[in-house]
């Protein structure tokens, strides 16, 4: 079909378009520019986290920012005190936002409906609740700074901050995790994992342990928000409580849903779609999140399968894909 | 630890109990009828409130005037919320539902934040008398506050039991083709449930206002305690979920006899959490 072939190129275009802009984008622009990148990056770890949470994990999540903050948090003294070479930050804080992905899964997974998403919801509220209790140690509303002003990186010692070099470390595990993910797809355990998203019973029934696989998504799910937050850290050196807020995790969960859930490439479309608008808008008005909320209900009521969910039903005609979240990618690849 | 002052806690435990009790009811409800799990819940309660102490503090009307007021404008602004959101994602995929009301979250508590600014607002109560019994001084207000949430607790179960409405609105999930066949008008049974959801909310928010203040994000606090108990309650049961809240607010006063409201907060939360673990689907089972 030619439709097909045309709009299948079109997003071919857009993923390498914003692989390229993620790539060049600090080269050409100046520090401000760069520090505005260097946010996005941050935010399509999010996003990435979220969405494999609830494309594969099948858990409409509400707590990834605390993920998120967990790694930031974490990265403050592993920094600033006990001085850690950066690798050494990042697995610290992808260990921890992992391991605590998987105890909340423990518990989420095993519950039917709605209620995982609730848990969600509540378990955040307390997480705020508790961290801005405890401003001893997290530094409430105010925050942590990193007094260290670089962190080793395989013998060289890198400017913490937005710099350029950072900038990179941080894309470049960014860019592993999508291509990754792409390469995955291609496999049979990811075969099992699309299984167990799109029919738990039907995989449980042909003897997969279910449970297992959404534990897993779950929790590596939480360890990729967890990085992000390690990197955000690192570039604000500033971590505060207000990164455990839910409206972090409603931004990512628009910047995942316009992208398109269940793509590889989603999040970071629709970051690179969404947060300039906010940020240029904030230059006006200061209630952004007014209209991000304005966005998300006319989103997901009206525009549910966001840009590359969008682009594929145009290209397969009026065939009638799922309305939401279904594994698009898979559509997309089983042809 | 001094008996007059766990009873004042655990008086106060179940004055917050019935009044989260009547906070609840709405999610309830609105999930018992369309299974939508309202996210901006919190914050319908958050705007009853704010408009109480905007009422109170900026018009100069009088308490018990508000009250109604109140909870009328959330009503009203719930039936919107009925016609431009609820109505649209009622048979859809339930993420569609939780991503507009998050939304919804999103814009209000924003909007009262431009409009009111984000100090928190004080009202006074209109009753300021101190009762005394067992050697416990306790305000009356929060006796009568308690009282007024057990009389709408009880007012709507009456509407429940011996109304059209209320029949239509227990059959409807039960059956809902079945419903629409015989006739029930389920678009006016849904309209009639949100109204009554606003109504509740928007008068546990005026009700709340003298107890502990006005605030833009006061929304987000009871959020936590409000989904707790309604999943713990079982999802859509009316009488699970008012046991829980006040099983909720005395568990909560226990703990503030030793520790700071928030942490008796985040330690009440927690126990509750710790019985989502061994029932994860509540104990009352579901509807």
């Amino acid at each position: 079909m030619m439709r097909r072939n045309w709009t299948s190129a079109l997003i071919d275009a857009l993923q390498t378009a914003s692989l390229v802009l993620l790539l060049i984008a600090p080269l050409l622009a100046s520090d401000y520019w760069r520090f505005f990148f260097f946010q996005m990056v941050v935010m399509v770890y999010l996003a990435i986290g979220f969405d494999l949470s609830y494309s594969y994990a099948r858990i409409l999540s509400f707590m990834h920012a605390l993920f998120f903050a967990i790694g930031a948090y974490l990265a403050v003294p592993l920094v600033s005190a006990a001085a850690w070479s950066l690798p050494a930050v990042l697995v610290g804080s992808v260990v921890a936002a992992g391991l605590a992905g998987l105890l909340v899964a423990a518990v989420l997974v095993r519950m039917e409906n709605h209620n995982p998403t609730i848990a969600t919801v509540i378990i955040s509220s307390i997480a705020l609740l508790a961290a801005n209790a405890m401003s001893g140690v997290t530094g409430g509303e105010d925050g942590l700074l990193i007094d260290a002003r670089t962190i080793g990186f395989m013998g060289f010692q890198v400017g913490i901050g937005p710099t350029v070099a950072l900038y990179y470390l941080a894309v470049l595990p960014l860019v592993a995790i999508m291509l990754g993910r792409l390469a995955l797809q291609r496999t049979e355990t990811w075969m099992l994992v699309r299984a167990v998203a799109q029919n738990e019973d039907r995989a449980r029934q042909l003897g997969f342990d279910a449970r297992l696989w959404r534990l897993l998504m779950f929790a590596a799910s939480a360890a990729i928000a967890g990085m992000g937050g390690a990197f955000y850290a690192l570039m604000m050196r500033h971590v505060s409580t207000s990164s455990l807020e839910i409206g972090l995790s409603i931004n990512a969960i628009l910047y995942a849903v316009i992208g398109g859930l269940g793509t590889v490439f989603g999040p970071l479309i629709g970051v690179l779609l969404i947060y300039p608008i906010t940020e240029v808008i904030s230059l006006y008005f200061v209630y952004v999140p007014i209209l991000v909320g304005v966005v998300l209900i006319i989103v997901s009521l009206f525009f549910a399968r966001g840009v590359i969910g969008t682009l594929r039903g145009l290209g397969a005609g009026a065939a009638p894909t799922p309305a939401f979240g279904a594994d698009e990618a898979a559509a997309a690849q089983g042809g | 630890m001094a008996f007059d002052q766990i009873l004042f806690e655990l008086v106060n435990g179940v004055v917050w109990g019935l009044i989260l009790s009547v906070i609840a009811l709405g999610l309830c409800l609105i999930y018992g009828l369309m299974g939508i799990i309202n996210l901006a819940h919190g914050s319908l309660y958050m705007v009853g409130a704010m408009c109480a102490a905007y009422l109170i503090n900026r018009a100069g009307l009088d308490f018990w005037l508000v009250l109604p007021l109140a909870a009328l404008c959330v009503g009203l602004l719930t039936l919107a919320l009925n016609t431009a959101i609820f109505e649209r994602v009622l048979s859809r995929d339930p993420a569609i539902g939780l991503l507009a009301t998050a939304g919804v979250f999103l814009t209000l508590d924003n909007m009262v934040l431009a409009i009111a600014g984000g100090d928190p607002q004080s009202v006074l109560p209109p009753v300021f008398e101190v009762v005394e019994f067992a050697g416990v001084y306790y305000p009356v207000y929060r006796l009568v506050a308690a009282g007024l949430a057990l009389l709408v607790l009880v007012a709507v179960a009456l509407f429940l039991r011996f109304t059209k409405y209320g029949l239509w609105m227990r059959a409807v999930p039960q059956a809902r083709d079945l419903a629409a066949v015989t006739g029930v008008p389920i678009r006016r049974v849904n309209a009639v449930t949100a109204a009554i959801a606003g109504l509740t909310v928007g008068l546990a928010g005026a009700l709340a206002t003298p107890i502990s203040g006005a605030h833009f994000q006061m929304g987000l606090s009871v959020i936590a305690a409000c989904f707790i108990v309604v999943v713990i309650g079982g999802m859509g049961n009316l009488v699970g979920a008012v046991v829980v809240a006040v099983a909720f607010g005395l568990i909560r006063g226990l703990y503030s006899t030793l520790l700071s409201p928030t942490w008796s907060e985040v330690a009440a939360l927690s126990t509750l959490l710790c019985v989502v673990y061994f029932k994860p689907n509540g104990i009352f089972g579901r509807r």
